[in-house]
């Protein structure tokens, strides 16, 4: 009778960690679900034979908690992406790093406004906006710094953006504040990127770091 | 009864425990980014680390590599994957130095560089040096005043393979995207991961 009990324990605790598992197996699956297309900026540079991309590590990955860092969110359209164009690191490596991983590059991309979300100052609509995203490039290879997003021409999108005020990679850039994490490709009505991959209603990301 | 009442729970606890998925294997597994090798040299870029800003000051380049290299020992000590050191940063190898980014949130990166013309394959470890982060040993993942060791314990999961784990309610990993105590040390998961690989 003893063993029964104990059987009967191991069984329901067997049956308790199944559920529990199966639980947080189904929310993996609505992350990794993806419903969209997402974009690859590799389909726009017309000068690099390849576009890799490596990893990065975000202090926060959600715009809430860095919306006071947010100058503006806009929505609007992708109109120009530039081939990358090499920037002068002003704490200038040795040649053998150079030689090993490439020069600096930076791309711009120019997004036409069609909706404001939150502006510093006034922006009309048609404006055209520019961000730059950063890499490397060896030969003829663009090393996408890890965490950047993408972006192809055409594309419509939901951004939040700063302002540099280091001027290094250039003056007055603008930058979409958590790159990857801050930075929506609209489609089939909805807004998704990779956190976001079923999609999430415009509105509600247009206003998120006000 | 008791027998048919045996074999009930004997049959309700296999299919309980055969319906857990292994918890410890990541979910991803990338093919490109992993070395090809289980043993890779490292060097330290002292001069490009003295460019951090750490617990208030630059020109620490050699206190902030010893919190990397805690972060090494990690996953040194750890896994199966080795690495050594070497004295001086040369050509063609993994090398850990600072970077500017303007997005104050992306502390650090690891990218994966394969020369296949020449036959090296090395990763590129670096720390953001935006002088708006203050790197510091022994906070936690303050957004302005990062934990150096905790980041870089992540780090080195990218340096031997891994990429983020979308699953945020998992323990088991260091991986995750944004930082939080799961940085602190190596995880099983990872461990399980690495191991499977070299």
């Amino acid at each position: 009778m003893k063993n029964t009990y104990l059987l009967a324990i191991v069984a329901v605790v067997g049956v308790v960690a199944a559920l529990v598992s199966m639980s947080t197996m189904s929310e993996t699956h609505l992350h990794s679900k993806t419903s969209y297309v997402p974009s690859d900026i590799a389909n726009s540079l017309g000068s690099v034979t390849g576009v890799i991309q490596g990893e990065a590590s975000w202090s926060t990955t959600d715009i809430k908690k860095v919306k006071d860092n947010v100058d503006y969110t806009i929505k609007g359209t992708v109109v120009h992406i530039s081939e990358p164009i090499i920037w002068i690191d002003p704490s200038p490596r040795d040649p053998g790093y150079i030689e090993s991983f490439g020069h600096n590059v930076k791309i711009n991309v120019d997004i036409e406004v069609e909706k404001v979300g939150k502006a510093k100052v006034p922006l009309e609509y048609g404006s055209i906006v520019t961000v730059v995203i950063t890499g490397k490039l060896l030969n003829d290879v663009l090393y996408l710094d890890g965490g950047e997003e993408h972006y192809e021409l055409g594309e419509q999108v939901v951004v939040h953006i700063a302002e540099d005020p280091n001027d290094i990679v250039g003056d007055d850039v603008l930058y979409v504040v958590l790159g990857e994490f801050s930075k929506y490709t609209i489609q089939n009505g909805l807004a998704y990127n990779e956190q976001f991959p079923n999609g999430r209603n415009i509105s509600s990301v247009m206003s998120e770091a006000r | 009864m008791r027998p048919i009442l045996t074999a009930l729970l004997l049959a309700t606890m296999v299919v309980g425990f055969s319906t857990v998925p292994n918890t410890l294997a990541h979910n991803n597994t990338p093919t490109y980014y992993k070395f090809s090798s289980s043993t890779v040299n490292v060097c330290y870029d002292i001069p490009s680390l003295n460019l951090l800003k750490y617990e208030g000051d630059t020109n620490k380049g050699t206190i902030a590599a010893s919190q990397i290299q805690l972060a090494e020992d990690e996953l040194d000590d750890n896994t199966d994957f080795n690495i050594t050191h070497d004295t001086s940063c040369g050509t063609y190898e993994s090398r850990i130095s600072s970077f500017y980014t303007m997005k104050l949130a992306k502390i650090a990166k690891a990218d994966l560089v394969v020369n296949t013309t020449r036959g090296h394959e090395y990763k590129n470890m670096e720390f953001n040096r935006n002088s708006s982060i203050d790197w510091q040993e022994d906070q936690a993942c303050l957004s302005s005043r990062p934990n150096l060791n905790w980041i870089a314990n992540h780090e080195f999961g990218h340096f031997a393979g891994m990429d983020h784990h979308d699953n945020v309610f998992r323990t088991h990993t260091m991986m995750k995207p944004n930082c939080s105590t799961s940085y602190s040390q190596i995880r099983s998961g990872d461990i399980t991961q690495v191991n499977g690989w070299y």
